[in-house]
């Protein structure tokens, strides 16, 4: 089932189309990485998701419910963190939870265990305006979670961390993922999101243009194999026979670039035959941001 | 089931009560009562002598306390209400408010509800600090002649007609303030509307004007008027009016 599915959601702001019929699928139990440049409707799409722009088509289907149909019940389901981190800033981190609590009647050892979580336990009793940047935002993800929401939308939930607050999100968004929940995350650190995300959905000029496993993404795109060799023009030359792109040689060594898997093997087994001795093979994949700038160029091509 | 008008009434609650401003307008009416009494005390034991007054609880206490409420209330009541609504604006935080599990509808009520109750509430103990002082005048000082007056009934609708005005202004201003993001605005259309309306007090259609009531209300005290006039119902009625169209308004707050 999808936690998350929409049918054809449009949306436009006067005569500007911000997101144009999109069909969003997030799987459930999935970390769900959404990519886009700035302005290319990602945070439309969540302000949408989480009913604050109101979507007349009934386009949005959360855990298989209509947002439009059952907002409330929706919301009980969902945490999220849009943009900037919302907090009260006249009450302390615990109160802000207290707050919470009122309304979801989880306890106060929850609201101890979620502080636990991202590491504010310390700061419980601190005013939010006193708190810093990162603390903000770790304030801002314990709200996200503190009603053990199925599905958590969260808008560059990294913005403000130091590297040690992102290695610890990291590693609470995987405990979150290993417990079941479903994360829809937008972020503009691509290497993060590469690390943690299961699929990823890039969207450009309010329209997706891949959506997908991450394994898909990547498998779309060439990754360089560079072979050390004691005869590189030779191995070059039976690689072109069969179609490999060879991109680079010098003296010692050749860059060839391959499609998947399969076609790795292939080119070994075909300097093999050839009686070509292969010192080493470093293959180099395109990472996520090479990726992503690459189909953005493509789609405005 | 957390879709309850009670569970927002809590949530709500729960949130002002640690918003300082209203401990400015449950607090503010009542210091100054205390301050009008001692000055009356000071001017009595600096002056000596006792000049006698026909109706202490109008012409010495009323008198005073009046004057001061009709120009001070209306605005603790407009900086109590934008600071329930700047606690939302402050962060964005109509972000959070509208993806809790709980209806527009509800928060807005419970909001609303919590509005007139905190004005009761001053009213009820201004009112209370306003009989006790009295009170102790004419024990402590029964040359005063509190004691020989009985202006409970006029005390008391003058109270409640100040009450319902303040109300209306409590719920004129919370659509202001959700129209109006900065402060200066809601502030600054309530001063506006307070000069204005002492301005016209005496034409008809001042009764339209929820400000109006807070300037009658000085004058309901010093005319014993205990009486409903147009003024009140139409008080009634924009309480009533002006709550429709805030929630009209926090609903439209929901679209980013």
């Amino acid at each position: 089932m999808a936690s998350i599915s929409t049918h054809q959601l449009h949306f436009k702001i006067g005569s500007k189309t911000i997101l144009n019929h999109i069909d969003l699928h997030v799987p459930d139990k999935s970390i769900y990485g959404y990519l886009g440049r700035n302005g290319a409707g990602k945070s439309t799409t969540i302000k949408l998701l989480l009913g604050l722009l109101q979507d007349h088509a009934d386009a949005i289907f959360i855990q298989g419910h209509s947002l439009r149909s059952n907002p409330t019940a929706i919301h009980a389901q969902v945490g999220n963190l849009i943009e900037a981190p919302c907090y009260y800033t006249k009450l302390t981190v615990f109160e802000n939870l207290k707050y919470l609590d009122i309304i979801h009647k989880k306890g106060n050892k929850r609201i101890d265990a979620v502080l636990e979580m991202v590491d504010l336990h310390r700061e419980k009793k601190k005013k939010a305006s006193a708190l810093s940047m990162g603390m903000k935002q770790r304030l801002g993800i314990a709200m996200a979670i503190y009603h053990d929401p199925q599905l958590l939308i969260l808008d560059e939930p990294l913005n403000g961390l130091d590297p040690q607050g992102i290695a610890d999100m990291r590693n609470l968004f995987r405990q979150l993922h290993e417990q079941g929940k479903t994360i829809f995350l937008s972020s503009h650190i691509l290497s993060e999101l590469e690390k943690i995300a299961t699929h990823i959905g890039i969207i450009e000029n309010g329209t997706m243009i891949f959506q997908g496993t991450k394994n898909e993404l990547l498998s779309r795109v060439e990754r360089d194999v560079l072979l050390r060799t004691a005869d590189p023009g030779h191995a070059a030359a039976a690689l072109r026979i069969l179609g490999f792109p060879v991109s680079d040689r010098d003296k010692d060594s050749l860059v060839v670039q391959v499609k998947d898997d399969q076609q790795f093997d292939q080119m070994i087994k075909c300097l093999v035959q050839q009686g070509v001795d292969i010192y080493a093979a470093e293959s180099h994949s395109a990472d996520l941001e090479q990726i992503f700038i690459n189909l953005i160029a493509m789609s405005n091509d | 089931m957390t879709d309850t008008y009670y569970t927002a009434f809590l949530s709500e609650q729960y949130k002002l009560l640690r918003n300082r401003q209203i401990f400015g307008l449950l607090l503010v009416p009542v210091l100054l009562i205390l301050l009008i009494d001692g000055y009356i005390v000071y001017e009595l034991v600096s002056s000596g002598t006792v000049s006698t007054v026909p109706n202490p609880w109008k012409v010495l206490l009323g008198r005073y306390v009046f004057q001061f409420f009709y120009l001070l209330y209306p605005l603790l009541v407009a900086l109590f209400v934008h600071a329930c609504c700047d606690v939302e604006y402050k962060n964005n935080n109509y972000k959070i408010l509208f993806t809790l599990p709980i209806s527009k509808a509800n928060i807005f009520f419970s909001k609303a509800l919590l509005i007139l109750l905190t004005v009761l509430f001053s009213v009820l103990l201004a009112y209370a600090t306003f009989l006790i002082s009295g009170y102790v005048f004419s024990i402590c000082y029964p040359e005063l002649g509190f004691q020989h007056y009985d202006y409970r009934a006029v005390i008391f609708y003058t109270f409640l007609k100040l009450l319902i005005t303040l109300s209306a202004i409590a719920m004129l201003q919370l659509a202001l303030s959700l129209l109006l993001r900065n402060f200066i605005y809601p502030i600054g259309v309530s001063m506006l509307m307070l000069v204005c309306s002492i301005m016209v007090a005496q034409k008809k259609f001042a009764d339209f004007i929820p400000y109006t009531g807070a300037y009658k209300a000085f004058a309901n005290i010093m005319n014993e008027q205990d009486s409903f006039e147009r003024l009140d119902y139409s008080n009634i009625a924009m309480i009533a009016l002006f709550m429709l169209i805030s929630f009209f308004l926090f609903r439209r707050k929901g679209q980013f």
